[in-house]
């Protein structure tokens, strides 16, 4: 444990010192001697870590374990870490206050790429090396979540990936792990063992070739090819009964409660779209259980029913429904988010989102009918347009509008399609009797560079240069200016840049990560830390040339350092999708007939 | 009804701030499911106030909040159910009524009660050098200006036990005085930094029948 009178002293000195105390209501508090002792991680400050339910719920499934006992960790801000540094004070669990590097294992939680450097300052932090060929015993480092699909640029850091689904790997290795434990533990051993349990991958028993050209020529080793788990039952996975409760304010200060996993659209930019297939339910009473649970626990009286397209949930309308009936008169309110536009004209969306009013988000993504073909948003201008008046209607004056720029294929005629529905959009609200709107017309436009993810169709694909991103948004701002009501807003590309290089990279660019560490990156993705060059001068000092990830289009036949790692989506089927993207033409929802992507026997089943 | 609470906050959630108590408690009444009353208007929350901030980095054993119930609640049911909605650090030492046409919570305090233990210099800076003066001028910071402020008529009384040091500092409406603010003035004057500083607010005070007594008294169980 570390020296609590030195951490009393130094808490008075920095902001938000709730983030560093522990002592939540809901904690799980055992005996620091059981055989194992675990710590989530969550490369990110505690407000923005504690927002994510995932984590939390494997803390309260890992501690259903007699044999183990896990425990948190966040990554300190800037202010804290330079006190800990000046008390000597080592990054330490919330739990017991213990150092993290005695924990048999720490699992991250690794859901953006902009997160690697944070979580290599915690290891940093906590006095542990970062390379795994630099650590011979424990803690282990495992790493989950939607980075752990393309885990290479940070093989060299992580003992262990966990790909898919936690709940039911993390257990098959950690009784794997009790077993090496109680007979001498070797981590040669044990990583050999654990690299053929399904989901999970060792990169340090792997081996990657390249041709001449830089790109892959062969990647082989132990347990290749990991497959991704998942659970099939989504009503009978673990849920707690209580909660870790932050004691300060975080990000998503509600309960999210997720209604399903997957997404039936398929539209072409959207890594989970593909990663987290096959669409799978939860039940109404099962949600409904779920709810009060959470209610009783918390105390919020916020639900969000989360999934990434709310209204395709299969009994969307039983599910609002029951859950206004349940908790009318309780003063629990239960919102509706990541509605599309064509679900808009229903009754549901009315009755969910009336509770407060807000604003309404849309994200018609691309401007242009042949563009949104291409990217397989396959809504029509009508349908935007049809909701976009019922939310008029229904009493909204706010509208916030997602596009992106630098999609595949698109012109300066699509760009200008976007400000063209935009204006549509705004004769919308004015054709409207003065007596029936309400408020000040507020249109937020924002316009977000497109990143090519690994496992979507559009893998292959490159990014938009710089030039070309600052001649679109020049044309945009030109277009937008004057609009009455409307605000444009765009964002800065170097960032998309880099979430690019290391969305797309292979391990070589781990030297990266490291020089960047070096050179004083961490939390890259708060506007205000990111330095463009710190990564620079890293890229220099390695001898890579990002622009080779960023740039390139891929050849569908090359390998892609990624190959090795299976989502359930066949290649095959990324192939044939990208090519139809070319051709403009659209792959209708798979609820509506199978396209075969792979996961046909698993549908079968569920 | 209104009922008052009085509570410790000890150990390491004396590092929460008085925003973050709040919202601690507005919670704990919520997962309690008391029949709370709400306000009015468009987007009603439950009435609850408290009765004087304390700076972070104190231990408390007397702070106080109120709240009210849209019906009459058993004040020791109150009790027990809060117990179990607050993490451990957090005390319920009382729960009370108080009686109609009380004043609003926030008006109350007159007065804290702080023991503060920062060494044998600090308790013999307070006896010798601060108290016997008439006043005592610090520079403090106020919007970003500095001004001298004079914080002796802040501190009524000092009693001192060997290291311990127990001061009631009194609430005006021309402000009031952090002991931590008190500390900072005693290490400056000495040109040394106290290694160990506890300091706790025993309690609240309020004034009845013109004599000065812990807001507690005025409850009703």
């Amino acid at each position: 444990m570390i020296d609590l009178r030195k951490l009393e002293k130094i808490l008075p000195l920095v902001e938000k010192p709730g983030r560093y105390i522990g002592n939540e209501l809901g904690i799980v508090k055992k005996d620091t001697d059981l055989p194992i002792r675990f710590l989530y991680a969550f490369p990110d400050v505690y407000e923005v870590g504690m927002s994510n339910l995932g984590h939390i719920i494997l803390y309260h499934l890992t501690n259903e374990r007699e044999d183990t006992y896990a425990e948190r960790v966040y990554c300190p801000f800037r202010d804290m870490q330079e006190q800990m540094k000046k008390e000597g004070i080592p990054l330490y669990s919330l739990e017991t206050y213990t150092e993290i590097d005695r924990f048999d294992m720490i699992g991250f939680n690794l859901s953006y790429e902009m997160c690697y450097t944070t979580f290599l300052k915690m290891l940093e932090l906590g006095n542990i090396p970062i390379r795994s060929s630099d650590r011979d015993g424990t803690p282990l480092i495992v790493a989950g979540g939607t980075c752990a699909f393309n885990p290479e640029p940070l093989a060299d850091f992580v003992d262990i990936f966990i790909v898919g689904e936690g709940e039911e790997v993390n257990d098959e290795l950690l009784d794997l792990y009790r077993i090496h434990k109680e007979k001498g533990f070797s981590k040669q051993e044990f990583l050999k063992e654990a690299a053929h349990i399904e989901g999970i991958y060792v990169p340090s028993l792997t081996e990657v070739e390249y041709n001449p050209d830089g790109t892959v020529r062969n990647i082989k080793g132990e347990g290749l090819p990991v497959r991704k788990r998942i659970m099939e039952d989504m009503d009978h996975s673990y849920f707690p009964d209580t909660l870790v409760m932050p004691n300060i304010e975080i990000v998503h200060d509600r309960i999210v409660l997720e209604i399903f996993r997957g997404c039936t659209r398929g539209c072409r930019f959207c890594q989970a779209g593909y990663v987290y297939r096959p669409v799978r339910e939860k039940s109404i009473d099962t949600l409904l259980e779920q709810a009060h649970k959470l209610v009783d626990a918390t105390g919020y009286d916020e639900i969000t029913l989360s999934s990434l397209s709310s209204g395709d949930y299969s009994r969307i309308n039983e599910l609002c429904d029951r859950f206004i009936d349940e908790f009318s008169g309780t003063r629990v309110y239960a919102s509706l988010p990541s509605l599309r536009v064509d679900s808009f004209k229903e009754e549901y969306a009315k009755k969910m989102q009336n509770v407060r009013k807000t604003g309404f988000t849309f994200a018609p993504e691309a401007g242009t009918q042949r563009l949104r073909n291409v990217i397989n948003k396959d809504f029509t201008e009508e349908q935007i347009l049809t909701g976009v008046r019922y939310a008029f209607e229904s009493g909204a004056s706010t509208l916030k509008l997602y596009f992106m720029i630098g999609l595949p294929t698109e012109t300066d005629e699509d760009l200008i399609g976007m400000v063209e529905l935009v204006k549509k959009i705004q004769g919308i609200y004015f054709s409207m009797p003065r007596e029936e709107r309400t408020g000040k017309l507020k249109i937020n436009v924002s316009a977000s560079t497109f990143v090519p993810k690994p496992f979507t169709p559009f893998q292959w694909v490159r990014q938009a240069t710089h030039d070309e991103i600052v001649h679109k948004q020049q044309v945009l701002r030109d277009a937008f200016r004057g609009l009455k009501g409307v605000s444009f807003a765009y964002f800065d590309s170097p960032l998309s840049y880099l979430e690019t290089v290391f969305a797309r990279g292979d391990r070589r660019l781990c030297k990266v990560l490291e020089y960047a560490l070096e050179n004083g990156a961490q939390f890259d993705s708060w506007q205000e830390y990111f330095n463009r060059e710190y990564f620079d001068d890293a890229f220099k000092r390695a001898g890579i040339d990002p622009d080779f990830y960023v740039f390139r289009e891929m050849s569908t036949g090359e390998i892609l350092p990624w190959d090795h790692i299976s989502c359930g989506v066949t290649k095959e089927y990324m192939i044939r999708e990208y090519e139809k993207s070319l051709r403009e033409e659209t792959t209708d929802d798979c609820r509506n007939g199978c396209h075969g992507c792979g996961f046909q026997k698993v549908c079968a089943r569920l | 009804m209104r009922i008052f609470v009085k509570y410790s906050k000890k150990g390491m959630l004396r590092f929460l701030g008085h925003l973050d108590t709040q919202r601690l408690f507005m919670r704990a009444l919520r997962r309690s499911r008391l029949p709370l009353k709400y306000s009015e208007g468009f987007s009603p929350k439950p009435e609850i106030s408290f009765a004087y901030p304390l700076s972070v980095g104190i231990e408390t054993e007397g702070d106080y909040f109120e709240f009210s119930t849209a019906v009459d609640v058993d004040t020791e049911a109150i009790s027990s159910v809060l117990h179990l909605n607050v993490p451990d650090g957090i005390g319920i030492s009382a729960v009370g009524r108080v009686a109609d046409g009380t004043d609003k919570i926030m008006n109350l305090p007159k007065a804290s009660r702080y023991t503060i233990c920062a060494g044998q210099a600090f308790s013999d800076w307070m006896s010798g050098r601060f108290m016997p003066s008439g006043s005592y001028m610090i520079k403090r910071i106020k919007k970003g200006k500095e001004t001298l402020s004079d914080i002796r008529p802040f501190v009524r009384s000092v009693e001192i036990d060997g290291e311990n040091c127990t001061i009631l500092i009194e609430h005006t409406s021309g402000g009031s005085l952090s002991p931590m603010v008190l500390l900072g003035a005693a290490e400056e004057d000495l040109d040394e930094v106290f290694p160990e500083k506890a300091v706790t607010r025993t309690d609240i005070y309020t004034i009845i029948d013109g004599a000065l007594c812990p807001i507690e008294d005025i409850f009703i169980f």
